[in-house]
């Protein structure tokens, strides 16, 4: 029994162009998006202003739950910024991708480089709202507070707010397919070396067959799969609310 | 087939999986909060109109009750003076009808009065012409002599002033 844990697939690699390599992480995310968007356009088709259809309602109560969602956590003042699609496409992406694994598919959220992406664009927006209501002196000046000799450690703190964004992600759905892979395996283990004891050719058959892996991996990936998929997007994007909107002096 | 390793950052997957995120963005707000929000908006819109629309109904129902009651309190003060007019020359007639029966009668009682007057002396007048001739006859007579013409005519007007006074 062999057990691999391995990152994405390398789907295509042409290192002369600059190292360009198109990975699992990329086409599975590509499916998802797929499927999201082809959702919102069946959701959205002939939307009335009487609604007669599930589809309809369905929809605006996501686009609701989106602008409450916005509004308690950066104000009223963003919900006409692009902040609710995006905050809306990072919970449904991170979830989406998250729960591509239930289909058997690599999870592009297990792959650091995803997340770290993402998390590095959230920081980028936390320092240019800084920068916006600070000015460019101000957000340096912060740097220096409350003396100059916690210069290093403000630094350090800055940098690690995506590092930890990132690894908090990465490291929970990650771990998640780890530990279902994991216990896949040592349940097909397990599987095979009881029946194994059984004796003659009864025995050698259903060794070969992992019945103990049915049932107990279903009701773990559950949580690991599921739960967990939908908790962290609802993380990831409740931190990046929460830190934009306090780097803009709008904390609610 | 090449694998990545578990924990490993690779540059072309960071840019693909952020344009991924940028251009999900755009589609959601083009697939999906912009025809929703348009849709609440001309939602919100229309209840908006159908407040107003309530509220100006109230308005001119508020209006027209007003009228109506102002009209209605005219109504009455007209009714009122139109029954107090009819009432004032209703009494007006029945008081000049009360007066023209009375005079008329006044006038007829006395026309009565009149002819009865004239009735009785004329029968008075026949009476005394009759009663003179057999007054006359009568005392020619009795006595059997000659009277003279004046103690006749004394005589006699004495006789009629007793019959008047018996009469």
């Amino acid at each position: 029994m062999d057990l691999d844990i391995t990152g994405a697939k390398i789907l295509i690699s042409i290192p002369e162009l600059g190292g360009f390599m198109l990975t699992e992480t990329v086409v599975v995310t590509w499916v998802v998006m797929l499927v999201l968007v082809l959702a919102c356009r069946f959701m959205t088709k002939n939307l009335e202003v009487h609604p007669t259809k599930k589809r309809q309602i369905i929809a605006e109560t996501i686009v609701g739950a989106a602008q409450n969602l916005v509004k308690s956590n950066m104000g009223e003042k963003y919900l006409g910024t692009w902040y609710l699609p995006f905050i809306g496409a990072l919970f449904a992406l991170s979830a989406g991708c998250s729960l591509s694994s239930l289909f058997g598919a690599y999870a592009p959220t297990s792959d650091l480089s995803t997340v770290l992406a993402w998390a590095l664009f959230v920081f980028a927006l936390i320092t240019i709202n800084k920068i916006k209501s600070n000015g460019i002196g101000g957000y340096l000046k912060s740097y220096t507070e409350p003396i100059p000799v916690m210069t290093p450690f403000n630094i350090i703190g800055e940098i690690a707010t995506p590092v930890s964004m990132a690894f908090r992600h990465f490291g929970n759905i990650a771990s998640g397919s780890v530990i279902t892979a994991l216990i896949y395996g040592g349940l097909s283990a397990l599987s095979g070396l009881v029946l194994g004891l059984l004796p003659g050719a009864l025995g050698q058959t259903l060794s070969n067959i992992p019945i103990f892996a049915a049932g107990i991996p279903a009701i773990l990936s559950l949580y690991f799969d599921f739960f967990s998929s939908f908790l962290q997007a609802f993380i990831f994007c409740m931190l990046t609310m929460m830190y934009v909107s306090d780097a803009a002096g709008d904390a609610v | 087939m090449e694998v990545q390793k578990f924990i490993s950052i690779a540059p072309w997957t960071m840019i693909f999986q952020l344009v991924n995120l940028l251009i999900l963005m755009v589609l959601f707000k083009k697939y999906l909060f912009k025809p929703v929000l348009a849709v609440l908006e001309k939602r919100r819109a229309e209840i908006e109109g159908h407040y107003e629309e309530a509220q100006k109904a109230e308005t001119a129902a508020k209006t027209m009750k007003s009228e109506y009651e102002s009209r209605m309190a005219g109504a009455r003060e007209e009714a009122d003076r139109v029954i107090k007019t009819a009432t004032d020359s209703a009494n007006a007639m029945s008081a000049s009808i009360v007066e023209d029966a009375r005079a008329q009668a006044d006038q007829l009682k006395r026309r009565a009065q009149t002819e009865i007057d004239m009735e009785r002396r004329k029968a008075f007048d026949e009476v005394k012409g009759e009663l003179s001739g057999i007054a006359l006859d009568i005392a020619a007579q009795v006595i059997e002599r000659e009277v003279s013409q004046k103690d006749h005519e004394a005589f006699i007007d004495e006789f009629i002033k007793n019959v008047g006074e018996a009469s």
